[in-house]
């Protein structure tokens, strides 16, 4: 698995055919953002570990992005893999709905 | 060291941003407040969207202010199509980077919320997209979309609040747009206490026709209009009536002008009407509102006048036909660009419309004198508050431009004829009122002068006929039985010269008698005289002829003395011979 940080745009990293692409709109500036970018760290390493890609964005460098996937509330996630694209807000303190809404725990190996 | 005295220092009240939409403006004394948050709540299809729209094209176009259009409901091109009718071109002033359109999509089907969120895009977006052209005005349309799409209103709500602040704190004149419902300004309240200014539309319907009225309800530090005024979407954009000042503020001209029929301006002072004033004309049905009212334009159009003639009931074509009737002929005038006619039934559309399609033809005709015949005819459309209202605002748009207005008012028969049925005789400055009187077995005309305003005008009823040319006044006649016109008139005054004649006989035949009576009187005198002339000569001559005879005698005795005593002698001699 790959992370990048958070605010950081550059997120071109490819981990090789990844099975769950996410990525975290958020900002700097409020408690709900910054609050965000942990919360589905353990899940999806305990989840799908290796098989996703996890990009940390901050909205307030990619504006055209966020008119692009229609961004306005945050923090916001974004599963873009697999298809259909799910979109989910929110802080994610209780990581389980969270999980469950981007279909993280679907591709859970079986133990 | 004296004590400072305290300075009352007074600040010019909060900048004003100027919309650029007609009337609006004037009702906020300048605008909406420069630098600060607005809400523009209505119900579904009142015209909020086109408003907003209206404020930045015209921001942008006419006050060099970029503005930014952040839509939750059309998309760019949709909005475009739309306002496009009204000639706005949002393409070729985004392209100008006066405009930016950002439309921004809320799906709530496709956003799952999880915990503790806030808008901080919006804000991000709005913040780029703000700085991008360097926006003065920004427009949201309509929160309403945003509540549809969040789970959470508490959160948006704060987060709304936040926005309100934050537009502020950006010093952008933002107008926010609010759909409003169950009462309340807005759906989820507290927005409106939250911004500096608040105008409510609202599109009702009344008696099958569709009113909008616009509502500045509350507005921070300034003094606004808080009536609710008409407004209408046009081909131009948003028109909100007032169109002219809430001030009483009139020029008041002395020039006078006739009416056109000169036996009535005999009975207003010789002269006629003031310029620039409001003439009533009531009466019932068929007692010639409207030639009086065509002598009016007839007369403007010959001093070389122009007018416009409203015609809510007859076609231009049928007021001409009607009016060479009675000897007045229009259509050289309307043929010269003289006269315009405007005639359209008041149902075709509401209130505010007529008021906008008048408002624009006086301003595009300049008219000296203006007929709306008649007046009544609107009550049709608009309940009595609203008619009222409408000729308010006609009046203020004929005083201030000194157009002289007649208005023709149709009185039930039933009501009493001062009464004006649509409230509006306070208003006006000149009152003529046309009256019927039944007698007889018939209906005849009358006119009188109920006002006039700052002039001396006659008190007396006057017949009022309508001939092959035209109107004219007559006297009428006080009969034992009241007021006698028509035919009444004609045999009381048939009456009067037999009366006359009979009197002018009388006399004649006393002249003569006493001629006649001298004649006798001189021809006996005359006869008489000739008697007594007769009777004395008689009288002299036997006066002489006794007189002769007394003295006979002696004369008799003395010749015969005489005779006796010469006789002898001669007797002798005689006797000798």
């Amino acid at each position: 698995m790959k992370r990048t940080t958070p605010h950081n745009d550059n997120c071109q990293q490819h981990p090789g055919p990844a099975v769950r692409n996410l990525c975290l709109f958020s900002a700097s500036e409020t408690a709900p953002s910054i609050a965000a970018p942990g919360s589905l760290q353990s899940p999806c390493e305990q989840h799908l570990a290796g098989k996703h890609l996890l990009e940390a964005l901050a909205l307030i460098n990619n504006p055209r992005l966020a008119a692009a996937d229609r961004i306005i509330s945050l923090p916001n996630w974004l599963r873009r893999l697999p298809p259909p694209m799910k979109k989910t807000i929110g802080d994610s303190t209780n990581t389980q709905p969270l999980a469950g809404a981007l279909d993280l725990l679907h591709g859970k190996l079986p133990e | 060291m004296p004590a400072h005295p305290l300075k009352l220092v007074l600040k010019p009240g909060i900048s004003k941003c100027p919309t650029g939409i007609a009337g609006l403006d004037q009702i906020t004394e300048g605008g909406l407040p420069r630098g600060r948050p607005t809400l523009l709540c209505g119900t579904a299809g009142c015209g909020k969207t086109i408003l907003a729209t209206e404020f930045l094209v015209r921001g942008a176009a006419q006050f060099d202010e970029p503005g930014v259009l952040m839509t939750f409901e059309e998309t760019d091109k949709e909005l475009s199509q739309n306002v496009a009718s009204m000639g706005f071109d949002l393409p070729a002033l985004c392209a100008r980077k006066k405009l930016l359109v950002d439309y921004v999509r809320v799906e709530p089907s496709e956003i799952a919320e999880s915990g503790e969120y806030d808008l901080q895009g919006l804000f991000v977006r709005l913040e780029s997209a703000i700085n991008a052209i360097g926006a003065k005005r920004v427009v949201l349309d309509t929160i309403e979309s945003l509540f549809a799409g969040f789970a959470n209103a508490n959160i948006l709500r704060a987060e709304l609040r936040r926005l309100f602040r934050w537009l502020k704190s950006k010093r952008v004149t933002a107008l926010i747009t609010a759909e409003s419902g169950d009462g309340k300004l807005t759906r989820h309240g507290s927005e409106e206490y939250v911004a500096d200014c608040v105008i409510l539309l609202d599109h009702r319907i009344e008696d099958q026709s569709s009113i909008r009225r616009l509502r500045v309800v509350k507005y921070r530090g300034a003094m606004h209009g808080t009536n609710e005024y008409p407004f209408l979407i046009s081909e131009t954009g948003i028109s909100v009536l007032p169109l002219s000042s809430l001030k009483l503020e009139h020029k008041a001209s002395t020039r006078r002008i006739p009416t056109g029929i000169p036996r009535l301006d005999a009975m207003l002072g010789g002269k006629g009407f003031y310029r620039g004033t409001c003439i009533l004309v009531s009466g019932g049905a068929g007692t010639g509102k409207s030639s009086v009212a065509a002598h009016f334009v007839h007369a403007a159009c010959q001093r070389g006048e122009r007018a416009l003639y409203m015609a809510s009931e007859q076609s231009a074509n049928e007021v001409i036909r009607n009016m060479r009737s009675i000897g007045i002929a229009l259509d050289p005038w309307l043929h010269r660009g003289l006269l315009r006619f405007y005639a359209a039934r008041p149902g075709s559309f509401g209130l505010e419309k007529h008021l906008v399609t008048i408002h624009d033809l006086v301003t595009a005709f300049k008219p000296e004198v203006v007929v709306i015949d008649p007046i009544t005819n609107f009550a049709s459309v608009g309940s009595y508050s609203d008619v009222k209202s409408m000729v308010t605002r006609l009046l203020e748009m004929f005083k201030s431009r000194l157009i002289t207005a007649m208005f023709t008012s149709l009185s039930p028969s039933d009501a009493s004829a001062e009464k004006s049925e649509i409230g509006v005789s306070s208003q006006m400055d000149a009152w003529l009122l046309l009256r019927e009187f039944e007698s007889n077995g018939e209906r005849n005309r009358g006119l009188f002068i109920l006002k006039s305003r700052g002039m001396a005008h006659s008190n007396q009823i006057r017949e009022f006929v309508l001939s092959d040319h035209g109107v004219r006044l007559l006297d009428v006649y006080l009969g034992p039985s009241g007021l006698l016109t028509g035919s009444a008139r004609i045999a009381e005054e048939g009456r009067e010269r037999a009366e006359i004649a009979a009197r002018h006989q009388r006399l004649e035949s006393k002249t003569l008698e006493l001629r006649q009576k001298r004649a006798q009187l001189e021809a006996q005198i005359a006869r008489m005289r000739s008697e007594f002339e007769l009777e004395e000569r008689s009288l002299l001559r036997d006066a002489r002829a006794m007189e002769l005879r007394e003295n006979q005698p002696a004369l008799d005795l003395a010749k015969m003395a005489h005779i006796r005593e010469a006789g002898a002698t001669s007797v002798r001699g005689h006797s000798r011979a």
